[in-house]
């Protein structure tokens, strides 16, 4: 059984950045390009991780955050947040609403698929 | 003449004895002129240069005489005066039976009306009195006094004082209230002042017309003082006459033995009854109006915070009674309050400018550095993805893929950075335009070519309308606006739809607008859309090779012109940008 991870993310080059690496990693992938198409998706595909942008359009990755955390889909699923924000007092921010993690932009291949590998839960990891 | 002048043609000429000294020599010159001259008087050329010399520095001793002595010249000493000379002429003319004793109601009326009932009955018991000596003196050749002629005359003149005083009385009582709602009216001004303005002269000029409006004072006037540097700074000041003109704000200089130190180090109100008499005032800056009379008091904030000082003055001798030195104090207390709080509220303001600042630059900073990191993101996470391929099979059109995004995510870096070097150069005006004359038209058919490629899919329609008038503009930077502009157009709209440049004379010069037929902009960001990285809020999809810098880039440089750029847009409707480019000297060199 394949994880199903949630991309929610507006940059073109990214989204697809993310996409082509996870599915050729025998991922299963979901994405949104926009806040409010991400908390839809996290509801309705029941994800086993989130990758969250903060930077979104309609509605910012903060917003989705505070979202799932009060209809407790953290809870039961990782959200790895990959932004460009570099500002510590965002890192702590984004952990302290429940995000797992914290990705910053720029990041490597290997880095990611590491951070990814920590969160997801035991069973459906990969390899 | 003025008071100043006055001051200082009094100090420069003589002093009292000198004048005392004069006026005794010519006596003494004249009459040994006389003397010597004896029966023999030949009227030469001589003694009327004499003549004219004596009279001459006669005139000028009784003046400064009487400069010297006016104050001694109270309206006690000329009532007492009258009354001598019509008790005199009433004697002479016959005691009681003349009629001259009607005279005793002249001065009588003078009196009541201008010092009031008061002093109009100390004149009346003192003209009774007179009188009655008259009557007891038994006259030569008349009739001996009847006492009911006195007792007829004295009753008429009583009951004149009493009518009169009864008038005065009423107008006195009614002018008093209508002076205390002026006052409390200033009063509430005053400390009002600063909840709707946070202005320094507004509140002062409600200060100050409130005290010309309450008071009988001819002008007022704020000094302004800086406690850090021990000066005062600026006057405030208001005249009567142009109460409802804006308060006349002037740089001062006070020198260091200035009346206005004193009463702003000791921290009482003085009153000064004649300007001209009082050695506290001489050299006073106070001194440079014509006011005779003043009362000053000083301006004290909370925490014994010196603000300056407050003066009513006045174009009349006065002492300044009990009640007005209150009322002066009172509406001090309360300007000095009311300009404190304006200097609290202005320093708030620009604490909290600053503040904005500083949360715009680091806003600015943070979005920056967000833009920068994008595409280096991409061109990193691409280039690791291929070189940790060899665990995995790539597909080659995915592989060729990656490497075309990391190529067009290093543009999109390079594209970036010249953006925001322009933009930071021609903020700071660092960017120099070459201003040149130009046909608009030939501007536009150089660059052409690339607008039609920047146009891609949709059509590019040219127009111009009428002759355009040349224009002094960079060619290069124009042709770059108009670049940014129909790649704008072309980013935001359907394919193969229009994109019209138009070209038209207006208002002197020359304006190009950009049309096109794509989803328009709404309201309320027709001006976010030219700062810097703004992208407008529901975007459906981040516009992938902007880099938010170009429409902050056309304004700048169109504004370089002395131009302005806007657009003129509504929803689904498509979308107008507009600029100008002012022709300064039409047609000239």
């Amino acid at each position: 059984m394949s994880a199903r991870v949630l991309v929610v993310e507006d940059e073109p080059s990214i989204l697809k950045l993310l996409t082509q690496n996870l599915v050729l990693r025998g991922f299963d992938v979901v994405v949104a390009t926009d806040g409010r198409q991400g908390l839809e998706q996290a509801r309705e595909t029941v994800p086993d991780l989130i990758m969250l942008d903060l930077m979104l359009p309609v509605m910012s990755g903060w917003d989705v955050l505070k979202q799932l955390g009060r209809e407790g889909i953290l809870q039961r699923t990782p959200v790895i947040v990959v932004t460009a924000a570099s500002r510590e007092e965002d890192e702590r921010r984004a952990r302290s609403l429940g995000a797992t993690d914290y990705l910053l932009k720029p990041f490597s291949i290997p880095e990611m698929l590491r951070r990814i590998q920590a969160v997801l839960p035991a069973p459906t990891r990969l390899r | 003449m003025t008071v100043r002048e006055q001051r200082h043609f009094m100090v420069a000429t003589t002093e009292p004895t000198i004048a005392w000294l004069r006026l005794f020599v010519v006596a003494l010159t004249g009459m040994a002129l006389i003397a010597a001259g004896g029966g023999a008087s030949p009227v030469s050329g001589a003694w009327v240069l004499i003549l004219a010399a004596a009279v001459w520095a006669s005139l000028n001793s009784v003046l400064s005489l009487y400069r010297r002595y006016r104050r001694l010249l109270t309206r006690r000493v000329y009532a007492i005066s009258d009354l001598l000379l019509i008790t005199a002429l009433v004697s002479l003319t016959g005691g009681t039976a003349s009629p001259m004793y009607l005279l005793y109601a002249l001065p009588l009326v003078v009196i009541v009306l201008h010092h009031g009932v008061r002093s109009g009955l100390k004149y009346m018991v003192a003209s009774t009195v007179l009188y009655a000596l008259v009557a007891s003196i038994p006259q030569e050749g008349v009739s001996p006094s009847s006492p009911t002629a006195w007792l007829a005359h004295v009753g008429l003149l009583w009951t004149l004082y009493l009518l009169l005083g009864y008038m005065t009385h009423a107008e006195e009582g009614r002018e008093e209230k209508a002076r205390r709602r002026d006052e409390l009216g200033a009063l509430h001004r005053a400390a009002a002042a600063p909840t709707h303005t946070g202005d320094i002269p507004t509140v002062i000029e409600s200060v100050l017309s409130g005290a010309l409006g309450a008071t009988n004072c001819c002008s007022a006037a704020i000094w302004l003082y800086e406690e850090e540097d021990d000066r005062f700074t600026t006057c405030y000041s208001l005249r009567q006459e142009e109460r409802d003109s804006e308060v006349v704000q002037q740089p001062v200089s006070v020198s260091a033995g200035d009346v206005l130190y004193t009463v702003l180090y000791t921290g009482s109100a003085i009153t000064v009854p004649d300007v001209m008499a009082d050695n506290r005032m001489r050299n006073s800056a106070l001194c440079a109006d014509r006011k005779r009379s003043a009362i000053i008091v000083p301006l004290v904030a909370p925490g014994a915070k010196r603000m300056g000082i407050l003066s009513l003055g006045r174009e009349e001798c006065h002492r300044a009674t009990q009640h007005e030195l209150r009322f002066a104090g009172t509406l001090a207390i309360q300007a000095a309050v009311a300009i404190h709080s304006a200097f609290q509220f202005q320093e708030a303001a620009t604490i909290e400018a600053t503040r904005e600042a500083d949360k715009l630059r680091s806003q600015l900073l943070g979005t920056v550095s967000h833009e920068l990191r994008t595409p280096i993101a991409a061109i990193q996470g691409f280039a690791s993805s291929l070189r940790c391929a060899d665990e995995l099979e790539i597909p080659k059109e995915v592989e060729d893929d990656w490497l075309q995004e990391i190529e067009s995510n290093a543009e999109r870096l390079r594209r970036l950075v010249t953006d925001l070097l322009d933009l930071s150069r021609l903020e700071a005006g660092a960017l120099r335009m070459a201003f040149e004359w130009q046909d608009m038209n030939d501007v536009v058919e150089d660059v052409r070519q690339n607008l039609e490629i920047l146009a891609g899919t949709r059509t590019l329609v040219v127009q111009s309308r009428g002759t355009l008038p040349l224009v002094r503009c960079d060619a290069e930077r124009i042709g770059q606006v108009l670049s940014n502009l129909v790649e704008n157009a072309a980013k935001f709209s359907p394919a193969d739809s229009n994109i019209v440049v138009g070209l038209e004379r207006y208002d002197g010069g020359v304006r190009i607008g950009v049309l096109d037929e794509g989803e328009g902009i709404a309201p309320e960001y027709q001006d976010k859309v030219f700062e810097r990285f703004y992208q407008v809020e529901g975007a459906a999809f981040r516009a992938q090779k902007g880099t938010g810098l170009g429409l902050a880039i056309c304004r700048n440089i169109v504004e370089a012109h002395g131009g302005r750029i806007w657009v003129e847009s509504s929803p689904q409707q498509g979308s107008i940008f507009y600029l100008t480019l002012p022709s300064p000297v039409p047609n000239a060199s």
